[in-house]
């Protein structure tokens, strides 16, 4: 969910008449951006049966979380992809997650951030390859955000094998086969990818 | 006569792919339990497609064991990704034995395994998985088959770009 946030020169103007406008018992509603907010240590993923997305839960496992970055991108990108393709998928990986982690899921059973299917994203633990793992360290102070640095889930999707999807460009979804296809055609490095697919966002080093 | 014989003795580009092999290929098997703690001392046991023991081993302090394998390549993936498969079956002092089919053996292929511990008065029972094979690998797969069957295309999803997918109607014919 995408919140509507004013500049802060709007704010600024308008501010007495928000405060006159909200009643009083309501909780402020305070953004998360990269500029208030951590990565988290650890994030809660709830296991359903082999990776299936309508599997029950099994439990739930706290994993570290760039743990768990490495060991989602592993499954979402093929670890013999281009490095540029790699970065940009681990970019998204991340981004996807940390919104995760700020909007838990609450049942009568559970609490967890994720799961470990395609719910979310496919997690599977300690399935990290060398390239995918490099990926995610080379990306791990970068995060890509609208120009106010709040954190929103950056979505993609599979898209068509050995193509430049099109489709996807500009659609705020990345193409996971449209980033190998950039990188290895087009020669591009991991921001311009993700410039192709997300409209709005900058890459933020924090 | 000639003509037959020459068709005879034309292949299909992927036949050649269909009978070579995945020779050392190193793969590496990583085995811990659901509360993340690393088993070291497992048994794992790699069965070929011909129901052949071809390696075993045991894992590390870090719960790794890794080797050198060599199999067929598998002619679902042919012209995919160069890899075979085989069947694990991993023992661990405390955990139900685990069987792992389709995993798959390429060059870096890393295959983990969470084992389940052993309860107490609870049916315990030989527990099965499928093996790592890549989620993008097996849409490869899929779209293989589907074409050579003449499969069409459901309709898209509204909204939704990632359409793509087959219904169970076969193509109309010309």
């Amino acid at each position: 969910m995408r919140l509507a946030i004013k500049p802060l020169a709007l704010v600024g103007v308008f501010a007495p008449l928000l405060i006159l406008s909200t009643p009083a018992h309501a909780p402020a509603q305070q953004l998360n951006t990269i500029y208030n907010t951590s990565y988290p240590s650890v994030i809660r993923v709830a296991i359903r049966a082999y990776n299936n997305p309508y599997g029950p839960i099994l439990w739930v496992q706290t994993v570290g979380f760039e743990e768990y970055c490495a060991d989602v991108l592993s499954n979402e990108w093929l670890p013999t992809w281009r490095p540029e393709a790699l970065r940009a998928g681990a970019i998204a990986v991340k981004m996807f997650a940390w919104y995760h982690s700020l909007h838990p899921v609450k049942t009568v059973n559970w609490t967890y951030d994720v799961d470990n299917t395609t719910n979310y994203q496919e997690f599977k633990y300690q399935s990290g390859t060398f390239q995918t793992d490099q990926a995610v360290k080379d990306t791990w102070k970068i995060a890509y955000t609208p120009a106010n640095g709040e954190i929103l889930p950056l979505k993609y999707r599979s898209g068509i094998p050995s193509n430049p999807n099109w489709a996807y460009i500009g659609s705020d979804f990345m193409s996971q086969w449209g980033s190998q296809y950039w990188a290895n055609m087009g020669n591009l490095n991991f921001t311009n990818i993700l410039g192709l697919f997300y409209r709005g966002e900058t890459i933020h080093w924090i | 006569m000639t003509p037959i014989i020459c068709c005879l003795y034309s292949s299909p580009p992927t036949l050649g792919a269909e009978v070579s092999s995945i020779k050392n290929a190193a793969v590496e098997f990583r085995i811990s339990s659901p509360d993340l703690k690393n088993i070291g001392g497992a048994r794992v046991i790699i069965i070929n497609n011909k129901g052949a023991i071809i390696a075993n081993g045991v894992t590390n302090s870090s719960g790794v064991w890794s080797s050198f394998l060599h199999t067929e390549q598998d002619p679902r993936f042919v012209n995919i990704h160069q890899l075979g498969t085989v069947t694990a079956i991993v023992t661990a002092v405390g955990y139900n034995e685990e069987v792992v089919f389709e995993v798959p053996v390429f060059p870096g292929s890393i295959q983990p395994v969470t084992m389940v511990p052993l309860r107490p008065s609870q049916r315990n029972e030989p527990i099965n998985d499928l093996g790592n094979l890549h989620r993008h690998d097996i849409r490869q797969m899929i779209d293989r088959y589907a074409n050579e069957l003449g499969l069409a295309k459901q309709k898209p999803l509204p909204g939704e770009r990632d359409d793509d997918h087959w219904s169970p109607e076969l193509k109309p014919t010309r």
